[in-house]
């Protein structure tokens, strides 16, 4: 068993490495051949070369961090509170009712127009990344988190009910509990968007962080620079999206796979 | 025997979508003596299972009163024991956690009495198992031991055998007899198997279609300790299975 499992391991990395050699002969052919240039596409030593010498640099990580700050703590505020609201809501339908439409209306928008009048209120710095950040994790957590507490099984809660459980002790240990799963799927989708957020408001205005390096690479014709920003920021992303997964699965484990 | 239970006038009509009335329960009367086992057949939807939910206190009945022990139930009890068809053990607590449950609510949290629960209906090795882990029977097994743990004096069983397949189902309520002859709680049990109701029960009452009364009740002369395939094949068991079937199937027919 534990042999076979290693043998699939060393056989699906083997052709994960060959998917990647592909790719690279084809684009390096794809220069040699004149169909394109180094300056459109890159090539695959420029892009190697510079991802050293970026990765090696102190100014990389502060725009890393710059970057991870601004989404954690869109994120975060806007989890907590998107969470509250969408419990508040489940449990209050004529409240409910009352900002429905509101909520509909600001919902439908592209959260990204916002970001204009966000620089405007938040001035460039930080804040305004993170209000755009909010603006979108907020309603992901207000909706899974509604949906999770509408979903709860009415047969359990009644059990429990009758054993004398007050309104306090449901919702400690009925209702927060299996909303869980859904609260954890919005979160990694929430992540995700809390990082779009960030970088989107750092390429319109901002002096730091990745989506800074981005624009200022692109404004300057540098396409081993964006590409080695993207590369970045995508083993950032897939970074993010493993650890969100491991406490998932710690968190949910009762359900099995 | 002092009455334990005391349903009178009890009906309940539901507003649907189009404004019209639905009756659901008519001027149901029903006392259950404390200690009697008393079965509740009908035909399905007559409103068996809305009558258990209103004596437990979740639903308002339109009108009509319940007592238990002298007291009118406004509000849920806490000493209602309630079983239903549908597994509602909490899936993300283990086996004993589960049964814990009514202790940890009335502040007397005490694994071991869980785990001593546990053994007592034969699940010894599962304490630490989830529900998913568990097979359809030992769920019931682990629903029973949280029921005993409740100390509640009256139990509300809503088809809680229903989902078994038969064998399961027969080693189950040997099991079910085995536990409760010695403590002899009230228990009022809803179902749809006469087999089952006759096996398990002193007394049957058969409710008409919707919407639901009382239309006949039969006494069943059965001596306890019962053995559950010494009562399947025996005389009394046929005639009365014969006598409430007659009604029941009157019932079913109108339909």
């Amino acid at each position: 068993m534990r042999r076979q499992r290693l043998r699939r391991i060393v056989h699906v990395t083997a052709l994960r490495i060959l998917v990647l050699g592909v790719v690279v002969v084809i684009w390096e052919m794809v220069i040699r051949s004149g169909i394109s240039t180094p300056f459109w596409i890159s090539s695959p030593l420029q892009l190697t070369s510079r991802l050293i010498g970026d990765l090696a640099s102190v100014e990389i990580i502060h725009h890393m961090a710059v970057t991870l700050y601004e989404t954690f703590a869109g994120f975060v505020l806007g989890s907590v509170l998107g969470g509250a609201s969408g419990y508040i809501l489940a449990r209050r339908p004529l409240l409910l009712a009352a900002v429905d439409p509101y909520l509909a209306a600001i919902y439908s928008l592209p959260r990204v127009a916002l970001a204009p009048l966000f620089i405007l209120w938040f001035g460039i710095g930080a804040w305004s990344k993170i209000a755009l950040g909010v603006s979108i994790v907020y309603f992901i957590l207000l909706m899974n988190t509604y949906t999770g507490v509408r979903n709860v099984d009415a047969d359990l809660l009644n059990a429990v009910r009758t054993m004398g459980a007050t309104d306090r002790y449901l919702t400690r240990r009925i209702i927060l509990p299996s909303c869980i799963p859904w609260i954890f799927s919005g979160m990694r989708i929430g992540m995700g968007m809390a990082l779009i957020g960030a970088v989107v408001g750092e390429m319109l205005a901002g002096q730091h962080g990745m989506g800074y390096l981005l624009a200022v690479a692109s404004g300057s014709f540098d396409t081993t620079g964006v590409f080695s920003s993207l590369a970045i920021l995508a083993v950032m992303a897939m970074a993010i999206n493993g650890i969100m997964k491991a406490c998932e699965r710690r968190l949910t484990r009762w359900q099995g796979s | 025997m002092n009455e334990k239970l005391s349903v009178q006038g009890v009906s309940l009509t539901f507003l649907d979508r189009t404004g019209g009335e639905r009756p659901v329960l008519t001027k149901v009367d029903l006392a259950l003596a404390d200690g009697e086992f008393c079965s509740l057949i009908g035909p399905s939807g007559c409103g068996k299972s809305t009558l258990l939910s209103i004596i437990a206190g979740l639903i308002r009945p339109s009108r009509g009163r319940v007592w238990i022990d002298g007291r009118e139930q406004r509000a849920v009890r806490s000493h209602t024991g309630y079983m239903f068809q549908k597994d509602t053990l909490v899936p993300w607590l283990t086996a004993t956690q589960n049964v814990a449950m009514p202790l940890e609510i009335a502040s007397t949290k005490d694994l071991t009495l869980a785990q001593r629960l546990l053994a007592r209906v034969g699940l010894t090795g599962f304490e630490r198992h989830y529900p998913r882990e568990l097979s359809g029977g030992m769920r019931k097994r682990v629903q029973l031991a949280r029921l005993l743990a409740q100390e509640s004096d009256i139990w509300l069983m809503d088809e809680p055998f229903g989902a078994l397949d038969m064998q399961t189902k027969l080693l189950i309520q040997e099991e079910f007899l085995r536990i409760w002859e010695p403590l002899r709680r009230s228990v009022l049990f809803v179902t749809h198997d006469l087999a089952e109701a006759i096996t398990l029960s002193d007394r049957i009452v058969v409710m008409s279609a919707r919407p639901g009364h009382i239309r006949a009740s039969f006494q069943v002369d059965i001596p306890r300790p019962r053995d559950v395939s010494g009562v399947i094949g025996s005389h009394v068991f046929q005639e009365l299975f014969q006598k409430v079937w007659a009604v029941l199937r009157s019932e079913i027919t109108e339909l």
